[in-house]
């Protein structure tokens, strides 16, 4: 069911947690919220879930007001039907795997035939199927993890909340693991709020992505949006734009001015990707080329670090096959105008979501 | 030249090695005899005093004189009466101490009371009565001609309805006293509990109220099972309340039992010893069911990124909750003293009425000393001063060291220290004090009628705790900091003395403190050991108590919980729970 957030406001004493925060979650639309450490990301989420009272604003899902402020209304959480897949899962270590995934449905009420044939449904659709019997303490992390959400699809709920639920696991796991979630989002037309820090994930598992900063949203679109068009130097940094340069800093550097000729944007610093940065092999020392300092071999291509004539420091990525380039070589290096970004440092206030 | 260096480098290398490695070896066997002389000779000769017809004396410890008769002779209708009598009081007193200790822990870990630093004392300070001392306490209270209770009540015109000689009487004195047990196991666990895992509870539909039931109630089961078995053990194997509370209505438990085959003349000792090997029987049958239930739950509830757990909103049931944590109090701490008070204070130990007395107000606070007045009883404070500290000082010392060869050295062999050091626990002081009279009867040593064998004794009695306090202070500590001081060319021995001692300072010093405490408190073992210039307080107070001198037995008691409270609260200091 679709969720909407209204002007919500947290306080935690004095302190301004969530300000101002609108948000929309179309019906079955997974929404990331994506943001560094402290910025309210899981504030916000309990607050969903009605684990933690806003000071302010209203939270509707489907058609009903779950929290409104103004009309004190304040659901608890049991009666909300939105489920939460916790960051340490909170699989109940004294119920073996089928009492954690029945749980909710015995809340529920439903008969032990219905909770059993519904138990079975969701555990044969996370995989989990043979450790039903299991007691939840012999589970490894990804099988946790998957309990935890077992629990919260048997429930049926209208929007499914998730907190950084991969970030205990280890690498190889957790992209196996995204893929499947999102998999099972689109199967089931889950409506999800997910949660996390690392930028890949939010790609693949967002139909929209909310960037957060110190309570607000700084930034909304979908993946593309943020991958391509980021609206600040921080957004930038935070979808992977390895060189930003400011402006001042770079005047002399003729890359930008190449690339930023005939670009009437405002922003003060400028940005673009390691794999948009072309090299060549030259003799010359005009303003554009530098020598390469380092070479560092990632698999399908090569990162080059390269330091300009005027001692800016410029990251490429080369691909594998293009290599003839060794350690101490000079290049010259260009950029396709049409990849630079140039952005304020911090856009202020916060975009309409 | 460098060559010839080398060697000589490596002959003086490979010397001290040998010299080191021989000195630690040394170390360990020394330290194994030793406790094989404190723990495992007592309890060989209760076995073999139990598969005998004579007592362990010099020269009558053979294999010729085995037999079954002893034991085949006590398994009759009158001793398993008394141990069905133990396994009723034990089970009831644990049931008891669950329930309360439990309740207390959760009222004060999970909800929105008020008061809370009273809570948690309300839950801890019985642990401050000596369980005897309770016992005695009670027995002023509650006996069924002159009980002050009784008194009161018939004062007000009630009828008298307490009797502490009961079965009902020892299920309640022990279980309040040993409840504190369950409270402190119970409430760190709830507090250290992932808050999530309730949270969980509340967005997958169930109310509040379910949530305590299903999940909280869940995960709570381990600690209170575990403490529930520690009071279940602890109350069968306890003496003095059985002394106290079960004889006089001729109620018999095992302890007392073996107390009394003890006490006959001619001493009966060979069946008392048979007795004794059921009781031990019983205990490790119990902890083997114990460790079979708790390991599949041994699971961790631990985690989460620390935010707090939201406390349960009582409501309207807040004030009628703490009316109840006050009458626990009360019941508990309140009573027992005044009536050992009263007791001590009032002009005379028969007391009539209650009201009367304290309309008087004729108490006279200086009779609290007055026993001090007998040379006897300083005698006794002395020693049991003496004995304290020479047990602390030794005990420490020892636990330190196996602890260091279990942990450090990692010896063949270093198991063996820590079964043997853990093993008392499994062995009722009841039957320990036999095993250890025995032991020091036959001992080429002159140390019976000193305090030398109270201190022996002790340390047996004592080691569990002061090991398990030892080892995990020591396991805290990084063994790289002491492997540094030797890679820049210390000694061990003297690395050790520079870097690990003074890193463990308050594990150390609260290692010596339990042992100061634990001393001061126990009775049951030197009941055997002890004679008229070797007395301590405690046994001043168990014998006044038996003769009658009911007054002097409940001032010296104010004053033995005084000095109990003190050490307990600086052990608490220092962060021991585990108190026995
Ligand atoms: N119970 C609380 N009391 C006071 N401050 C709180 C409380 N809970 C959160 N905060 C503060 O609110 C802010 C937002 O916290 P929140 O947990 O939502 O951050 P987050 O975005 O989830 O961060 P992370 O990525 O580290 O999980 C933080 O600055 C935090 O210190
Ligand atoms: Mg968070």
């Amino acid at each position: 069911m679709r969720v909407s957030l209204q002007d919500l406001q947290i306080h935690y004493g004095k302190f301004h947690a969530v300000k101002d925060l609108d948000l929309e979650v179309p019906d079955g639309t997974s929404l990331v919220l994506l943001g560094p450490s402290g910025c309210g990301k899981t504030t916000t989420m309990r607050s969903v879930a009605g684990l933690e009272a806003p000071t302010g604003g209203r939270i509707t899902v489907g058609e009903r007001d779950v929290f409104n402020f103004a009309e004190r209304t304040n659901v608890p959480p049991n009666k909300r039907n939105v489920s939460m897949v916790f960051q340490s899962y909170a699989i109940w270590p004294h119920k073996t795997v089928y009492e954690n995934v029945a749980f909710p449905l015995q809340m529920k009420k439903l008969s032990r035939s219905d909770v059993a044939r519904k138990v079975g449904e969701v555990l044969e659709l996370t995989g989990m199927s043979q450790y039903e019997k299991r007691g939840a303490s012999e589970l490894s992390g990804g099988q946790m993890q998957r309990v935890a959400l077992s629990r919260s699809l048997a429930m049926d709920p209208a929007v499914m909340l998730l907190d950084e639920p991969l970030s205990n696991l280890d690498a190889l796991l957790r992209v196996r693991l995204r893929t499947e979630l999102r998999r099972i989002q689109q199967e089931q037309g889950l409506t999800t709020i997910y949660v996390t820090h690392d930028q890949s994930e939010a790609l693949a598992l967002a139909d929209n992505i909310a960037m957060m900063r110190a309570g607000g949203v700084v930034q909304y679109g979908t993946p593309k949006d943020l991958y391509q068009n980021p609206v600040d130097v921080e957004a930038a940094s935070f979808m992977g734009y390895q060189n930003i340069f400011s402006r001042d800093d770079s005047s002399a550097c003729v890359i930008s001015a190449r690339g930023l000729n005939g670009r009437s944007d405002s922003g003060d610093h400028v940005c673009f990707r390691a794999s948009h940065v072309k090299l060549e092999a030259t003799n010359d020392d005009s303003a554009d080329s530098g020598s390469v300092t380092s070479l560092s071999y990632q698999g399908d291509n090569f990162l080059a670090t390269v330091e300009m004539a005027n001692g800016l420091i410029v990251q490429c990525e080369i691909p594998q096959a293009a290599l003839t380039l060794q350690r101490g070589d000079k290049v010259r290096v260009s950029v396709d105008e049409g990849s630079i970004r140039q952005l304020p440092v911090q856009k202020l206030g916060s975009t309409d979501a | 030249m460098r060559e010839v260096l080398g060697s000589y480098q490596y002959k003086n290398w490979g010397q001290l090695m040998r010299k080191f490695f021989n000195a630690a070896t040394a170390l360990q066997v020394t330290v194994l005899g030793v406790l094989f002389v404190l723990i495992c000779i007592p309890v060989l000769l209760i076995i073999f005093a139990a598969l005998s017809d004579v007592l362990p004396r010099p020269g009558n410890i053979s294999l010729t004189n085995l037999t079954f008769e002893t034991i085949g002779g006590i398994l009759s209708g009158a001793t398993l009466g008394a141990a069905q009598n133990s396994l009723i009081i034990a089970f009831g007193s644990a049931l008891f101490a669950m329930f309360t200790g439990g309740a207390l822990a959760f009222i004060f870990a999970r909800t929105d009371i008020k008061w809370k630093p009273f809570v948690y004392l309300a839950g801890l300070a019985p642990m401050f009565i000596p369980a005897f001392v309770a016992a005695l306490a009670w027995s002023i209270l509650g006996n069924p001609r002159s009980g002050l209770l009784n008194v009161l009540a018939r004062d007000l015109g009630l009828p008298e309805v307490l009797n502490v000689y009961s079965f009902a009487g020892l299920i309640f004195v022990l279980g309040v006293y040993y409840a504190p047990y369950v409270f402190l196991f119970t409430s760190s666990a709830l507090l250290l509990m992932n808050p999530e895992l309730e949270e969980a509870g509340r967005v997958h539909g169930a109310k509040q109220g379910t949530v305590i039931r299903r999940v909280t109630m869940g995960l709570m089961t381990p600690p209170l099972l575990g403490s529930g078995f520690l009071v279940f053990i602890l109350s069968l194997e306890n003496f003095p309340v059985a002394q106290f509370l079960a004889n006089p209505s001729g109620i018999n438990t095992l302890p007392t039992y073996i107390y009394r085959f003890m006490n006959s003349s001619p001493q009966r000792g060979n069946e008392a010893a048979a007795v004794a090997l059921l009781l031990i029987g019983v205990v490790l049958l119990l902890t083997y069911i114990q460790q079979r239930i708790l390991r599949r739950r041994n699971y961790t509830i631990v985690g989460g990124k620390g935010a707090r757990a939201s406390l349960v909103r009582l409501g309207r049931a807040r004030t009628p909750l703490f009316a109840g944590v006050i009458a626990f109090f009360v019941v508990s701490i309140v009573l027992p003293m005044s009536a050992l008070i009263l007791t001590a204070t009032s002009p005379s130990a028969f007391i009539p009425s209650v009201t009367g007395l304290l309309s008087q107000a004729d108490f006279n606070i200086s009779a609290l000393w007055a026993p001090f007045e007998r040379p006897q009883v300083t005698q006794a404070a002395t020693n049991s001063v003496i004995v304290s500290v020479g047990v602390g000082v030794l005990a420490t010392a020892l636990c330190f060291i196996s602890a260091y060869l279990v942990l450090r050295m990692r010896q063949p062999g270093s198991p063996l220290i820590e079964y043997m050091a853990m093993t008392p626990l499994a062995i009722p002081a009841i039957v320990l004090g036999m095993g250890l009279l025995w032991t020091w009867l036959i001992m080429p040593l002159p140390v019976y009628g000193t305090l030398a064998i109270m201190v022996i004794a002790f340390i047996a009695v004592q080691m569990p705790q002061g090991y398990r306090g030892m080892s995990s202070s020591l396991l805290q500590q990084n063994t790289e900091l002491e492997e540094s001081a030797m890679m820049h060319g210390a000694t061990r021995v003297k690395s050790v003395r520079k870097i690990t001692i003074p890193l463990m300072k308050e594990g150390i010093a609260s290692v010596f403190i339990l042992m100061l405490m634990l001393s001061m408190r126990e009775l049951t073992v030197p009941l055997f050991l002890y004679t008229t210039d070797t007395r301590i307080l405690s046994i001043v107070i168990f014998d006044e108590y038996e003769n009658g001198a009911i007054r002097s037995a409940s001032a010296l008691s104010v004053i033995y919980v005084g000095i109990i409270a003190a050490l307990a609260l600086l052990a608490r200091r220092f962060g021991f729970s585990n108190l026995r």
